[in-house]
């Protein structure tokens, strides 16, 4: 089974997920630097890769428009996440053949998304 | 790296918090920005804060104002110290024959009975020496209990505030090095606070200096009840020869004599016949820094005792800081 989230179909191509500690730095006029350790923030995860079609793509830029949790799954992975944000970008295709599913001059679309734990 | 640390009850997510104390001021405030809260207005609450491991109750007070802040959704809440009983009170009898009256007591006597009227019984004071009504007796009806203690210590020349533990302190506290050489009650040499040196190696991240003769009067004239009045002058080497900046004091209900009119001119003039210096700066946050207590400075072309005359606790994610306000007012 190929990836989804929410149950929209995309390929993920890059998953990345930052982890951020919250550190103050303070610059005395006449001494080294002094850090203040403050918390931390919930990891980042950033979502690149393909949807196909239209109508995927504007469902899956629907999901940055509430403030409900998405499951994304795929490959033995599934975690929920809050949608932070989404881009898309039209390939420059006239064919495609990534989701046989669906016709071969349906539209392919590059995707970013920033998803919050 | 210093782990940040901050409590306060029933509070939690605390996002910022802010302490503000000043020598002069009717009341320290605290303002909190905090993910989630219970607490309600007129609670009392005790700020812990400064650095895991190194932190103390910086501030006792009561809860006056919340904020729910859309669409951070997060909560402001504003405190003030013990003597906001005191701000809030206004006096006033219920039978208008029968007023607060007193004849013959010494102020803190006077203070001390005002103040618990609003339930602030936990007081320090250092006796004054001062008696008020000596003659005829006095009533005290249709002011605020806080303005009134004021006004009483503004005359002798004394402080009035609400120490970080909740205990009122009415002292000889004056807003500047002091050095024992008045002979006033309470007046002892300033030692400077322990543990803490003020130095660029101790962390100053801004500072400023500035000198002025702005606040200096060199001449006070007091009026009392009829036929009492006193002054006091001397010559100031920063002021035009013969010229005199004045400043009176009209307190006739209470002051019925002639010596309690002059020494209060003579405490009075000793108080403001000063130039004043001043340093604001911002140091890396520290529990030990509190308005009214004296630092050693060793900063070049600053050094000796510095008087802390505001202290401002500024803590949040980008770090604790404490703004200072630092005072020297030299004799001329």
């Amino acid at each position: 089974m190929g990836w989804t989230i929410s149950s929209i179909p995309i390929i993920v191509q890059e998953m990345e997920t930052s982890e951020k500690n919250i550190i103050a730095r303070l610059q005395p006029l006449e001494s080294g630097t002094v850090l203040q350790y403050f918390g931390y923030e919930s990891p980042i995860t950033q979502v690149r890769g393909k949807v196909v079609g239209e109508t995927n793509q504007l469902e899956l830029r629907a999901l940055a428009r509430s403030s409900t949790q998405r499951t994304l799954a795929g490959y033995g992975f599934s975690e929920n996440f809050y949608v932070s944000g989404v881009t898309t970008v039209r390939d420059p295709s006239v064919r495609q053949t990534i989701d046989p599913n669906q016709d071969c001059e349906t539209p392919v679309f590059t995707f970013s998304m920033e998803l919050f734990q | 790296m210093i782990p940040l640390y901050c409590t306060v009850p029933n509070t939690n997510g605390i996002l910022s918090c802010h302490i503000t104390g000043n020598h002069d001021s009717a009341v320290s405030t605290a303002i909190i920005e905090a993910r989630s809260t219970t607490l309600g207005l007129g609670d009392q609450i005790n700020i812990d804060m400064g650095y895991v491991g190194d932190h103390q109750q910086l501030f006792t007070g009561y809860v006056k104002q919340i904020d729910k802040n859309i669409p951070d959704n997060t909560y402001q809440i504003t405190a003030y110290d013990e003597l906001i009983r005191a701000q809030d009170y206004f006096i006033v009898s219920g039978d208008p024959n029968t007023p607060f009256t007193r004849q013959n007591i010494t102020a803190e006597d006077l203070v001390a009975a005002l103040l618990a009227l609003a339930g602030l019984t936990s007081f320090d004071p250092t006796p004054t020496s001062f008696t008020f009504g000596v003659q005829h007796e006095f009533e005290v009806n249709l002011v605020n209990l806080f303005d009134y203690c004021k006004m009483i210590a503004d005359t002798l020349t004394w402080t009035l505030w609400a120490d970080q533990d909740g205990t009122i302190n009415f002292k000889n506290r004056k807003p500047y090095v002091m050095t024992g050489e008045t002979n006033q009650p309470g007046d002892v040499a300033d030692q400077p606070l322990v543990g803490y040196i003020f130095s660029y190696a101790n962390e100053i991240l801004d500072f400023s200096y500035s000198k002025s003769e702005r606040p200096l009067r060199n001449r006070v004239v007091v009026y009392g009840s009829e036929g009492i009045h006193a002054e006091a002058s001397q010559a100031s080497s920063v002021l035009p020869a013969g010229f005199y900046k004045s400043s009176v004091l009209a307190f006739p209900q209470l002051i019925d004599t002639q010596g309690l009119a002059q020494d209060i001119a003579d405490y009075n003039l000793d108080l403001l016949n000063r130039i004043g210096e001043s340093i604001t700066c911002t140091v890396t946050g520290n529990t030990l820094l509190q308005p009214r207590v004296v630092l050693d400075s060793n900063v070049s072309g600053y050094s000796g005792y510095w008087y802390v005359y505001s202290c401002d606790h500024q803590w949040s994610k980008t770090g604790y800081t404490t703004a200072l306000d630092l005072r020297r007012l030299t004799k001329v």
